[in-house]
């Protein structure tokens, strides 16, 4: 029993086979599976624990579904389109939020011409703008950290830090994370005013564009110096549509 | 299941580029299977059928990252399901009593994988280190794997405190890695 001293050196190891074994509590979980999209070492050790539990898989009974079931699939995935977001009660929290950084941006005239208030504006022309999508990036549910607002559409992106600064002699990046297409994608330096860029979501479909986890790591000034992250995300997020 | 790991396979891939006929046909090879998924861990028909709408909707929108490679189309859709029915059960409060009342009923004995073995290689070789296992361990990992118990709901049954219980479970999964590595 002493004779051996499990995970010692390797604490992901006992988080990835608590997580395939269904042990870890909501929050774990959560962030277990927002790092296995940027951390492909997490990754795999979670696919060692998937194919060593797995063949338990086979006694899992097989129990008919009630009919009429797959009609109701069929019926969500035909709006798939309009139930982007991953969390709906986060939803009603983020509005709230955005309200409330709306107003404060309105009442900071300086800011007037910010891409803060542009964001303002678009939520407020939320109907008319049925493919507009914003991503609160951050730490904690009460830590906002950038703002991403995505024209799914024209696959235009518009990112605005609201409360970090980089520390000196770094930077912030931003990336575009979807197992859909392999590597999480930089999608630039984050600046202090913010920045809006239109090439590099252009070659990626709405698809991947609107479920993707987009997340800021800390990188050295003027961004990774090889393309990839440097390191675990600091924060992320995921678009919901900023429409009703 | 008639239909064979390379027939699934042909329907995911199809699936993927939308193919509507084609993931119906996935549907109806692999639902059987997922609610069983489903209804086990969760237990309760009407949350298993929800659960089930989100499987089918996830495996839509992920049937193109479905690497024939790397594992069976049935396992890739199992541990969706898994996954899935998982955070379900977690996002609640700790299982109430009456929940718990429930699993006591459902003994450890009775999720008994020898008794279904679907053979392979890989089936008998889990079952032989997990027999290696301390009874407590074993079962520990059965009702975490097929009841998802969580380490409260299993440091309730085991009357052993949380700490206790990841130790276990720690030791244990090491264990059944050690055994496993070739």
């Amino acid at each position: 029993m002493s004779d051996f001293s499990p995970f010692n050196s390797s604490p992901d190891d006992a988080l990835a086979a608590e997580f395939v074994l269904g042990t870890l509590d909501a929050t774990e979980r959560a962030q277990i599976e927002d790092r296995r999209l940027v951390e492909p070492q997490l990754e795999a050790l979670i696919r060692g624990w998937e194919a060593r539990l797995g063949p338990l898989d086979a006694a899992f009974p097989e129990i008919e579904p009630p009919s009429g079931l797959f009609q109701s699939i069929e019926a969500q995935i035909k709006d798939r389109k309009l139930k982007i977001s991953p969390a709906n009660d986060n939803l009603v929290a983020l509005k709230r939020q955005l309200a409330r950084w709306r107003a404060a941006a309105m009442g900071a005239g300086a800011l007037a011409a910010s891409l803060f208030v542009g964001l303002a504006v678009e939520n407020v022309n939320m109907a008319s703008a049925p493919k507009n999508f914003v991503a609160v990036l951050q730490k904690d549910a009460v830590s906002p950290a950038f703002i991403v607002a995505v024209d799914v559409d024209a696959r235009t992106l518009t990112v605005r830090p609201v409360s970090e600064t980089a520390p000196l002699g770094k930077s912030y990046e931003l990336w575009m994370i979807n197992d859909k297409v392999g590597a999480p994608k930089s999608l630039g330096v984050v600046q202090k005013a913010g920045f809006t860029k239109a090439d590099q979501l252009k070659q990626y479909s709405p698809d991947v564009v609107e479920n993707a986890v987009y997340a800021v790591t800390l990188e050295p000034e003027g961004g990774s110096p090889n393309g990839k992250p440097s390191g675990a995300p600091l924060f992320t997020g995921r678009l919901i549509q900023a429409a009703p | 299941m008639a239909i064979t790991a390379e027939d699934l396979s042909k329907l995911l891939a199809r699936t993927g580029q939308g193919d509507r006929q084609a993931f119906a046909e996935f549907y109806s090879a692999t639902s059987a299977k997922l609610f069983g998924v489903c209804l086990t861990l969760l237990r309760r028909r009407e949350v298993a059928e929800d659960v089930l709408q989100e499987v089918y909707a996830k495996i839509w929108v992920k049937a193109s990252d479905f690497e024939p490679g790397r594992a069976s189309p049935i396992t890739w859709a199992v541990t969706i399901a898994r996954n899935r029915a998982l955070d379900e059960l977690r996002k609640k409060t700790p299982a109430s009593l009456d929940e718990m009342q429930e699993t006591q009923e459902f003994a450890a004995e009775e999720i008994n994988p020898l008794a279904t073995m679907e053979h392979g290689q890989d089936m008998a070789a889990l079952m032989r280190c997990l027999n290696l296992l301390e009874d407590e361990k074993r079962q520990m990992i059965l009702l975490a794997y097929y009841r998802g118990l969580s380490r409260e709901a299993l440091a309730q049954k085991f009357a052993k405190p949380v700490a206790t219980i990841k130790t276990w479970l720690h030791r244990g999964l090491a264990q059944l890695r050690t055994c496993l590595t070739p």
